[in-house]
């Protein structure tokens, strides 16, 4: 029922598209029927698979070294206070400047002889914070009874980080992972729009191109893959949450 | 003596707040002492100070290696994603036991606390009373001489109390191991242990020796468990006297 209701609706939807598009007349240019985006994607199958590719790698690509840079950060942050009140500022900083500023120093900088390294980092950006402060705040909640237990133990401090700290933050890990997936796709996505044509071969550069070329359904049928993938992106991460706190987090209790 | 002692120890915390002035005392080696007293009166700070948590201001303190100490807290302090025998294990783990010495441990401490057949349980499908026993088999588990326990029956029903409180009478003349319980429970007090410190305001009042005679079989309802009840609920009660007038 979850999954056939909303699918029926959207089926619905569908129908109701493509018969108002037909019954009104509504010119292809503005509106196309859901079966003329479904023959744009047929089309130009080949074309849009190795645009999703590209976006799925830089996206992929940012989101990875997000993490990795975030959790690695974060350990230091609370390691080490004086670090953390050096940086964060700065982090706050890089968070708060609207990324479609940054991006054409970036590709300035990075772009001329690399422009997907200066796309995923433009990505990278925009996923990193969210990561950040969750994994910050996981590691900072831990019960300070179970650090004295850990003290009584004898516990040395990497000890420490991977059988109390590091478990304790994965749900709020896994939460900022998943708003900091879709933030990569945002970011990938604006990246491209910034690169503009020529350095770009992902969705979003073909969304712009198509625009151009008043093909609306190619437009759409670019916009279909980019939902998959984000939507791809949030289940995959569900399901990575579900398989490594449903057995003991309390969020993964029925009734 | 079990070395355990505290001598002229204050211990004031960050904030300004002297949680003990001045204490003096030690603990006789298999001794059972209760530590009793109002929420807020150090006793906490007390059992934390002999486990070497928390470092006197002034004074100071005749303790024993943190390895040789079992502390069992207020609550059962697992770690959720663990299941009991992990829980267990983790601190003989740290301290670099071998695998097979681990396992010996772990199946006497579980047999200690009767929850051999919860070895793969997570907490979360125990009772609140099972979690604190796997807490206090994660505490015996490393055959520690002293064992602190911090309020650790304060959270659970009358009746789960009464039997823990047996289990732990029986696992401590099995064991012969140094046990510091704090508690605000007078009857608790009074039925574990063989002495009790009656602390007020961060300083122990009045010390209270309590019979052992006719421990063998119903000692909540024999002479000697009332006496020592009324003792101490004489000294907590002058203390809260005292303080009412101050």
């Amino acid at each position: 029922m979850r999954y056939l209701i909303p699918f029926l609706l959207g089926l619905a939807l569908l129908g109701l598209w493509e018969f108002w598009v037909s019954a009104a007349d509504v010119p292809v240019f503005i509106l196309p029927a859901p079966s003329a985006i479904a023959a744009a994607m047929a089309d130009n199958f080949g074309a849009l698979m190795a645009a999703l590719w590209v976006t799925m790698t830089v996206t992929l690509s940012a989101f990875f070294w997000a993490v990795v840079s975030a959790v690695a950060l974060a350990i230091l942050f609370t390691r080490a206070r004086l670090i953390e009140m050096a940086l964060y500022p700065y982090v706050i900083t890089l968070q708060v400047t609207p990324v479609v500023a940054i991006a054409p120093l970036i590709l300035i900088w990075v772009g001329f002889d690399n422009v997907s390294r200066a796309l995923v980092m433009i990505a990278w950006i925009v996923a990193f914070f969210p990561m950040l402060t969750n994994t910050v705040q996981g590691l900072r909640s831990v019960d300070p009874q179970l650090h004295d237990m850990m003290t009584l133990a004898g516990a040395s401090w990497w000890q420490r980080l991977l059988y109390l700290e590091l478990p304790a933050a994965l749900p709020s890990m896994l939460t900022g992972a998943k708003i900091s997936g879709g933030l990569a796709l945002i970011g990938a996505v604006v990246a491209e729009f910034v690169a503009g044509s020529g350095a770009s071969t992902g969705l979003a550069w073909r969304i712009i191109e198509a625009g151009n070329r008043l093909e609306i359904a190619t437009m759409f049928a670019s916009l279909v893959l980019l939902s998959a993938l984000g939507i791809l992106l949030f289940y995959l991460l569900s399901f990575c949450e579900w398989l490594v706190l449903h057995k003991w987090h309390e969020s993964f209790r029925r009734g | 003596m079990s070395g355990l002692a505290l001598n002229a120890a204050s211990l004031r915390y960050d904030n300004g707040f002297t949680a003990l002035n001045n204490v003096t005392a030690a603990f006789d080696s298999g001794s059972f002492t209760a530590l009793v007293g109002p929420s807020g009166c150090g006793k906490s700070s007390l059992l934390r100070l002999l486990a070497g948590l928390e470092h006197p201001f002034i004074g100071s303190v005749t303790g024993l290696a943190q390895s040789d100490i079992g502390f069992v807290f207020q609550e059962p302090t697992l770690l959720a994603w663990r299941n009991v025998a992990d829980n267990i294990t983790l601190p003989l783990k740290i301290e670099g036991h071998n695998p097979s010495e681990i396992g010996g441990r772990l199946d006497e401490a579980l047999a200690l606390v009767g929850l051999t057949d919860f070895a793969d349980a997570l907490p979360r499908q125990l009772s609140g009373g099972m979690k604190m026993r796997v807490s206090l088999a994660r505490a015996l588990a490393k055959r520690p001489p002293v064992l602190l326990m911090d309020e650790p029956f304060a959270a659970l029903d009358e009746l789960t109390r009464f039997r823990l409180d047996d289990d732990l009478r029986a696992i401590w003349q099995q064991q012969k191991c140094t046990i510091i319980f704090v508690t605000h429970s007078v009857t608790e007090a009074a039925y574990l242990a063989e002495r009790a410190l009656v602390m007020q305001d961060g300083e122990i009042q009045t010390e209270i020796t309590i019979d052992q005679n006719d421990r063998d079989s119903g000692f909540r309802s024999a002479p000697a468990f009332s006496a020592a009840c009324n003792a101490l609920s004489a000294a907590l009660g002058h203390g809260m006297e005292t303080k009412g007038e101050a």
